[in-house]
């Protein structure tokens, strides 16, 4: 039966924890194997030929169209193509659902990688730059800024439904804390509708089950 | 196709990403007048007032299509979906069946989330930032050669971007890759990007 599973290549990371709480929210049957990105698991031939970029996440869908099985990469592209799948977490309506996109790519596009950069200079990069860690304090804040504006009266990114704009978002906003250590330096908890949305979308089940997926 | 009214593209004379979406426009035929916004908070500024009420995220590109009902849409990614699912009748540049579209949508998000950011963060690094950070330069120039590698190969195997057709991915690249002769990353080990960006023009 383990065949017909789909099979979840990722780390406990914010891009990985985004796909493993999806399936989870879904009810989605899976295996996960846990690539070590600490020890080179993404550059093996079997991983390249799921995702030739080696990063994590990626899956591979054994129920893909005539049978065959499906590698897509890229945790957005697979957030769309559980939720079209499912027809669950993305609106059916079509103006909700641009909507519910833009958001999923303004994570993809901006969020995503500028705090990202803001964690290797803030904790990783070997060597201190002000000027870095400046740079991507200030564009983490705006981010941070207009996710505040946006929940502003939502208990979700648009609206009353859950989607997966919010699934790709908060794990990366959790992340500023938990990976980075740098809540204080950026001073999130400023952005009272963002770190209220952060509790509620963490205290979900799913999530709870999904951050701790092909932990490190 | 009933005449359309323009779609009002919102763009800078800088940049790639709005380039993006006046390819797709011309692609589909779609009449468009392009307004360019400058930087900064201004009246006629990205970060201004008016222009917050379209994209609260203060970036171009964004479109608003008076031809549904003023609908706007921002993220260069989700603006060419959307064009191309309202407007696309022969489903040529963004296919039908889910399984193609996440193939296609893999390749559209590994431009927004990698290369464009990669090569942007080097962009500003290298020519705009007045300090010259060398560690900053060398991480960017060196994620964005890697990322490029990975599209080499993909254009080793594959006569587009996301396969055998052409696709909202080609137009997603296009404007960043376009110009890669000048970007200062070593293109010798990259002759079927190279090659690429002839058939693209």
């Amino acid at each position: 039966m383990s065949e017909k599973k789909i099979q979840l290549y990722s780390l406990a990371t914010p891009n990985g924890q985004k796909v493993s709480i999806a399936l989870e929210e879904l009810g989605l049957p899976y295996d996960a194997h846990t690539i070590d990105i600490r020890k080179g698991d993404q550059f093996t031939p079997e991983f390249v030929a799921v995702n030739p970029n080696s990063k994590i996440p990626a899956i591979t869908d054994p129920n893909g169209p005539n049978g065959q099985s499906l590698n897509v990469f890229e945790s957005g592209a697979i957030l769309l193509y559980l939720a079209e799948k499912t027809g669950k977490l993305i609106p059916t309506d079509p103006i909700k659902r641009s909507q519910c996109i833009q958001w999923l790519f303004f994570q993809m596009g901006g969020v995503g990688p500028m705090f990202g950069q803001f964690g290797h200079f803030h904790k990783y990069a070997p060597e201190k730059i002000p000027y870095a860690i400046e740079r991507y304090t200030k564009e983490a804040r705006r981010l941070l800024g207009v996710l505040n504006k946006q929940l502003e009266g939502k208990q979700y990114l648009i609206g009353d439904e859950y989607t997966i704009a919010d699934i790709a978002t908060f794990p990366w906003v959790r992340c500023l804390d938990t990976g980075y250590k740098g809540w204080e330096v950026i001073g999130v908890a400023e952005f009272t509708n963002v770190t209220a949305w952060l509790e509620r979308c963490s205290a979900k089940p799913a999530s709870q089950k999904g951050f701790n997926v092909c932990s490190f | 196709m009933a005449s359309l009214q323009p779609i009002k593209l919102y763009s800078h004379n800088t940049g790639p990403n709005g380039w993006k979406v006046a390819i797709i426009l011309e692609e589909l035929a779609i009449p468009y007048e392009t307004i360019f916004l400058e930087m900064g908070d201004g009246e006629n500024g990205v970060k201004g007032a008016s222009f917050l009420k379209i994209n609260p995220n203060g970036r171009i590109p964004a479109i608003v299509d008076p031809n549904n009902n003023n609908f706007a849409v921002w993220e260069s990614a989700a603006i060419l979906q959307y064009l191309a699912e309202k407007y696309d009748k022969k489903r040529e540049l963004y296919p039908e069946s889910i399984e193609e579209r996440a193939i296609v949508n893999q390749w559209v998000a590994y431009q927004i989330s990698g290369l464009g950011p990669s090569q942007g963060q080097f962009f500003w690094f290298s020519r705009y930032h007045s300090e010259k950070l060398p560690s900053a330069i060398e991480r960017y120039k060196n994620e964005s050669l890697r990322l490029y590698k990975v599209l080499e190969q993909q254009l080793a195997k594959n006569e587009w971007i996301a396969g055998p057709k052409y696709s909202i991915a080609d137009i997603a690249f296009y404007p960043w890759v376009k110009i890669l002769p000048y970007v200062g990353i070593d293109t010798t080990e990259l002759p079927n990007v190279l090659k690429w960006i002839e058939k693209m023009a």
